[in-house]
């Protein structure tokens, strides 16, 4: 059922039910708001939505966000009624807000800052001490609360208590003298309580792990996903240069909402540093760098194949092609390609990264991002830490040579492989106790720098998106060139064109265009219970 | 002569007790009331008139006839024994004096309801009254007029008296439900109101202790004869809370439409000390107040009085003689509303601590000529802004108290100070104790 109103003036047809808010700004009309959050539906304390609605006895202020359309709705969002409400409720809040923007991260999107900007640009009527309350107080392991800068907005208690399902922060205390706290002798834990970050309106919760790193309007916003576990929550990933400083959650429905956890959130230290930018070939306790042709020939030479030329007679050596689950759908479907039809070599994907475990919310116990991806492309996951390890080492015989790909975190699961390996080849990006033991590293990139798309444990297929800029070769670049040393193949020009592949080898994708994914991806036919 | 209706045994030695109440008419009312349909008592109360006595005045039979009739929630009644607007003091009497007349009025709703289960939501403060309604309660229980199966009728009330810690906002409606439900008292936004959504998530009727007490007087001599005192819309009797510079201060029971200040006179002798009177207060400290012209030629009626920009409210009735300071006044009031504010809405919680620090300073002696024009300023962007009316309660004072005492404002910026003694005999020294 759909109902007829006017905003503005404007005719407008609005789904019944729907909030006044909701519906303004479907039609772009952003009306200011502090306590209303989509993801946690109004609580109507801020005051801060108030819009004019036309009645038989004249106009009336009320709240956008606890108002539902109704036909022949009429809504004034800037008659001059609404916006001195709004403008007093900003100048209300400001009355005791201690104004120390330019030490508070949140300055740059602080709503405060920004609706003052649109609403009042006066100098404050203020004129009394400004009441103290508690700064920088540390609050828990992630988050640190400022009592002075809060809105009392009460989206943070309304989310560790409603969406997080973790009460953990409360309003004490009434009237001016209230202030957001924990409850006596705890601290917030909440794993997810990061989000409260993105959802405090002000600088009042500080994460201390992005805490006075970066102006905010430095960094470059990249759409991207969660690598860390196997529901795959859209993210944006905030970086400048070469370093990531911070991931936020981006709305998709499919997937994650409104919400991502804490674990996601700070899992990209290990893009900053400790990278492998060249390939190099270890000597006895000597490495050389070298670049990826010589690399190629030298792992032609280990594979037992002549340095050069396409492979008249296949190896004399047993060869197993070990990816990571966190290697992307176009990674693993190259590497098929290479063990099954250029190598004649094993191959498995292993997960390596401990479990976690299940929660009502977002996180799964499985910590990777495309293990179902791999089971699309019809390759078989083992789990290193449930028996893979001897299966990979009956492969290898002893004497085999060992591929890896793509462990660029928590290599220990793959310590007993390297030992009995005959030679190990390293594709990694970071620096570890494996390419410390490896014959030959190829370098590669971390989600941070890859274009490459996951499926998560229910199938939906998203994109990965460079965020920060490497010098080392991406993975299905490198994959691509040693089969087309092996079989004289020519490479794909673009990632497209691997996808493009994919989709015409790959029944299981239910009809997905991997090249139309979009910022939330799309669900590929098959889907598993959760 | 005005009919005493709530008061009428207020003054009867041992009334508390149930056997003293039966003797003189007590639950007389529930035999007419179980012979009656619950929508004919519905439509009985209505006929009355009766309208809230907490201070909004809204219809309670109306009030009643909003709750679903279908029977898929159970449906509560909470009666607001939190008495907490500064100047009132007339629940206190009835639960003191004639609890069981509230406990024969929670019957008479609840059977026009459908409810089976009432809470008494009581001021923390109030000790003797709950020792008083507590020790009535269990009269009650003993003598069958509440439980199930009231005096076998086949009509199931349960009553239970849930004490309060001390904050004014749980006199809302929507601020008591959250109490009671164990939360935090603040206001709901409404919609939906507490009739289709209040304790527990169901319907719930809130009434004031007066409203339900006047039900059995209204069941017994009925609609018409209840509807004959008063006004064409202010019907009945309501009690008021008379306090300030008065000879007698105290609770009066008074019909509608008489004379304001005749009957104040009437009632507490006039202003005290044979002094002039300078203001009077007509509804609680939220109510906007009244020169002494505009108090002698109103009429004691809703009506009237919301014709002067002020209101009946809970009937508490506050006189102010010559000597009273109206800036000292206005500082008590905004003090009150600024302790009081819940802290939800950033116009109550901020607003009214900002007029109380001006006023404050301007008592303070150092108020700056452009304070005045800045309180007048701040009120509007507090009316009507916020999820309950405390906002309301502290700018339509503060704005009444400037526009009509001007002069007193400014005096005391210039520092010529208006004559200033006391706000009420007795009273605490404010001034000296910190926000």
């Amino acid at each position: 059922m759909s109902v007829n109103i006017t905003i503005n003036g404007r005719k407008i047809v609005a789904a019944e039910g729907a909030l006044v808010i909701d519906v303004c700004r479907d039609n772009g009309i952003e009306i200011p708001h502090f306590c209303y959050h989509p993801g946690l539906g109004p609580d109507g304390n801020c005051r801060m939505c108030q819009v004019d609605f036309a009645g038989p006895r004249g106009n009336k202020l009320g709240i956008s966000c606890k108002t539902t359309v109704a036909e022949g709705m009429e809504v004034l969002t800037d008659s001059d009624a609404a916006k001195r409400a709004r403008a007093s409720v900003e100048e209300m809040l400001l009355l005791n807000h201690p104004l120390d923007c330019p030490i508070c991260d949140k300055a740059g999107e602080c709503s405060l800052q920004n609706y003052y900007m649109e609403h009042d640009l006066q100098p404050g009527r203020q004129d009394f001490t400004r009441f103290r309350k508690e700064k920088a107080k540390d609050i828990g392991p992630t988050l640190i609360l400022d009592q002075e800068r809060c809105v009392l907005c009460d989206r943070c208690v309304r989310f560790l208590r409603d969406v997080a399902q973790d009460e953990q922060l409360y309003i004490a205390g009434r009237g001016h003298e209230a202030f957001i706290t924990t409850f006596p002798g705890q601290e917030v834990t909440s794993p997810y309580s990061l989000n409260t970050v993105d959802l405090c309106p002000v600088g009042a919760l500080t994460s201390k792990d992005f805490r006075f790193n970066s102006a905010t309007w430095f960094l470059k916003n990249t759409n991207s996903v969660c690598t860390t576990c196997a529901r795959g929550c859209s993210m944006e990933i905030q970086s400048k240069k070469d370093q990531v400083y911070r991931m936020r959650p981006r709305l998709n429905a499919d997937v994650n909402g409104y919400w991502a956890c804490d674990e996601g959130r700070v899992n990209y230290q290990f893009v900053n540093h400790d990278r492998i930018i060249t390939p190099f070939i270890r000597r006895g306790v000597d490495t050389i760098e070298c670049s990826v042709p010589e690399a190629i020939a030298e792992m032609r030479t280990l594979m037992g194949f002549k340095p050069a030329g396409q492979i008249d007679k296949p190896s004399t050596r047993r060869v197993v092609v070990l990816a990571s689950a966190t290697c992307t759908l176009e990674e693993m479907f190259l590497l098929k390609r290479l063990a099954r039809e250029s190598l004649n070599a094993q191959i498995l994907v292993a997960r390596h990264v401990p479990d976690g475990a299940d929660d009502h919310l977002l996180r799964r116990a499985d910590k990777h991002p495309n293990a179902r991806g791999a089971e699309m492309l019809g390759l078989r996951v083992v789990d290193l830490q449930r028996g893979g390890v001897n299966e990979i080492q009956d492969m290898l015989g002893g004497d085999g040579v060992l591929l890896t790909v793509g462990f660029n975190t928590h290599v220990e699961a793959i310590a007993p492989l390297w030992s009995s390996a005959g030679k190990v080849i390293a594709l990694s990006g970071c620096r570890s106790a494996l390419t410390e033991a490896a014959d030959l590293v190829f370098p590669g990139r971390t989600f941070a720098e890859k274009d490459g798309i996951v499926v998560n444990f229910e199938g939906h297929a998203q994109q990965l998106r460079p965020a920060i800029e490497t010098r080392a070769e991406s993975e299905w670049q490198i994959i691509d060139a040693l089969i087309a040393s092996l079989t004289g193949a020519l490479p794909h020009p673009t990632i497209a064109h691997v996808r493009k592949a994919i989709m015409d080898g790959v029944m299981s994708l239910g009809g997905v265009d991997l090249l139309k994914l979009g910022l939330t991806g799309a669900r590929t036919g098959q889907t598993v219970a959760s | 002569m005005t009919p005493k209706i709530i008061s009428e045994r207020f003054d009867v030695k041992d009334n508390h007790r149930f056997a003293t109440y039966s003797a003189n008419g007590g639950y007389t009312s529930l035999k007419k009331l179980f012979a009656m349909k619950p929508d004919d008592v519905i439509e009985e109360v209505k006929k009355s008139g009766l309208r809230g006595r907490g201070g909004a005045g809204f219809p309670t039979g109306m009030k009643w006839s909003f709750i679903p009739k279908s029977n898929d929630k159970p449906k509560y009644l909470c009666v607001n024994a939190d008495e907490g607007e500064p100047g009132t003091f007339k629940d206190r009497l009835i639960l003191e004096r004639d609890p069981h007349a509230l406990i024969e009025g929670i019957i008479i709703c609840c059977y026009a309801v459908g409810i089976k289960n009432a809470y008494i939501y009581i001021r923390g403060e109030y000790d003797f009254p709950l020792a008083r309604l507590t020790a009535a309660l269990e009269e009650a229980y003993r003598e069958g007029y509440a439980g199930k199966n009231i005096k076998g009728s086949g009509t199931d009330v349960d009553i239970v008296i849930h004490r309060g810690a001390g904050a004014y906002i749980c006199g809302d409606e929507t601020g008591l439900i959250e109490s009671l439900e164990g939360k935090k008292g603040q206001p709901r936004p409404k919609p939906p109101f507490p009739a289709i959504v209040g304790v527990f998530g169901c319907p719930t009727v809130v009434n004031n202790v007066e409203t339900i007490s006047a039900l059995p007087w209204i069941m017994n001599h009925g609609a018409d004869a209840y509807a004959a005192i008063g006004t064409d819309k202010s019907k009945g009797t309501m009690l008021f809370s008379i306090s300030g510079m008065v000879e007698r201060p105290g609770v009066y029971e008074g019909a509608f439409g008489v004379n304001l200040w005749d009957f104040i006179e009437k009632s507490t002798g006039g202003v005290k000390d044979g002094k002039r009177l300078k203001a009077v207060i007509p509804g609680g400290s939220s109510s906007a107040i009244l020169t002494a012209d505009e108090a002698r030629n109103v009429k004691l009626d809703y009506e009237s009085i919301a014709a002067t920009g002020a209101m009946v409210g809970s009937g508490a009735i506050m006189v102010l003689d010559e000597d009273t300071s109206i800036v000292k006044a206005l500082e008590v009031v905004l003090r009150f509303y600024a302790h009081e504010s819940c802290g939800q809405c950033p116009p109550c919680r901020e607003g009214t601590y900002w007029l109380y620090e001006i006023v404050h300073r301007i008592r303070a002696g150092k108020g700056r000529p452009e304070d005045v024009d800045l309180m007048l300023s701040i009120c509007p962007d507090m009316l009507g802004r916020t999820v309950c009316v405390l906002a309301d309660s502290a700018a339509i004072p503060a704005a009444s108290y400037i526009k009509k005492f001007r002069g007193e404002f400014e005096a005391m910026i210039s520092g010529a100070h208006a004559p200033e003694r006391r706000l009420h005999p007795g009273g605490v020294n404010l001034e000296s104790r910190a926000l």
